[in-house]
């Protein structure tokens, strides 16, 4: 079928790429991610809160259990739903991005190491845990993982090193739990 | 006014494909059933017009298996995102030609 080029208004054809680029952009490229970022921020609000109101004990365990559960699982449904529409052509991480930021992390990790209480070491393994998404974020090109790992992981520090026990749990479930939900409304910022 | 736009991409649906991957970046991949929604457009419909993109070396067309279901993967070629570019910039300099507000006029 022959097709008349001409017959186009090259204004509406114009504005017609521009809707397509915002639309796809907002709704398509970090969609998911924005979810699990509002996932883990309720977590974090809920987990670090409990710690805040009841202290570290069975039921603050019990707690902390039920919302990884809840976590994990919600994670995978949600990249179930999203993940495999739009992925990576070439998973190659960038390798001075990479080094910069195993540098970063170990740093972190030597300075939550001495002196070793129960809730230090909690921090340490969300420490390790954010390390892996941040080499998650390199291997599949999602910066935003990047930004916001390497976001939170400063605020553990310096909750860690700021306050005493009870204040850092009060901080990580404000300030951390915040800075997840603003990570995820930061991707969705335009999105109709 | 002669026109000088890509015929192939001057053309909605074939815009919008190319919008698509062009802002998805050529590192990234949009499966086929999802670009379809998107576009609410039938299989058939989007199948010709990417035929038509594949041909002409702007788009790369994956055929793979996730969880044993057979998935299609397009991705914009950097032949494409160039002539993408060149679409978007020859729209413009239609729509706002060169001597209406050109580089001519000098600093008082």
């Amino acid at each position: 079928m022959p097709e008349s080029s001409s017959s186009l208004d090259p204004e509406e054809m114009l504005a017609e790429a521009r809707s397509w680029q915002q639309r796809t952009r907002f709704q398509w490229r970090h969609r998911g991610l924005a979810y699990v970022f509002w996932l883990w921020g309720l977590i974090w609000l809920v987990g670090y809160g409990g710690l805040f109101l009841w202290g570290v004990g069975s039921r603050a365990g019990w707690l902390w259990m039920g919302l990884w559960v809840v976590g994990l699982l919600g994670t995978g449904l949600i990249y179930t739903r999203y993940a495999w529409r739009v992925r990576p052509v070439h998973g190659e991480p960038t390798r001075a991005g990479f080094w910069i930021q195993a540098a970063l992390f170990i740093a972190l990790a030597f300075i939550v190491r001495p002196p070793v209480s129960p809730y230090q070491d909690g921090t340490r393994v969300v420490l390790y845990i954010l390390w892996a998404y941040a080499v998650l974020g390199r291997i599949t090109h999602r910066t935003f993982y990047t930004t916001w790992a390497i976001i939170t992981a400063l605020l553990i520090t310096a909750g860690f090193v700021a306050f005493e026990e009870r204040v850092f749990y009060l901080w990580m479930a404000v300030i951390g739990a915040g800075a997840w939900a603003l990570g995820g409304i930061y991707q969705r910022r335009w999105e109709g | 006014m002669a026109l000088s736009l890509n015929p192939l991409i001057h053309q909605p649906v074939r815009l919008r494909i190319m919008t698509v991957l062009y802002t998805l970046r050529p590192e990234q991949a949009i499966e086929f059933t999802t670009l379809r929604d998107m576009l609410d457009v039938t299989d058939g419909n989007l199948g010709s017009h990417l035929r038509k993109l594949e041909e002409a070396g702007y788009l790369y067309l994956e055929k793979t298996f996730v969880m044993r279901r057979p998935r299609t993967y397009i991705s914009i070629t950097p032949a494409g995102a160039q002539a993408y570019q060149e679409y978007l910039a020859a729209l413009q300099r239609l729509l706002k030609p060169p001597g209406l507000n050109g580089p001519t006029s000098s600093p008082t």
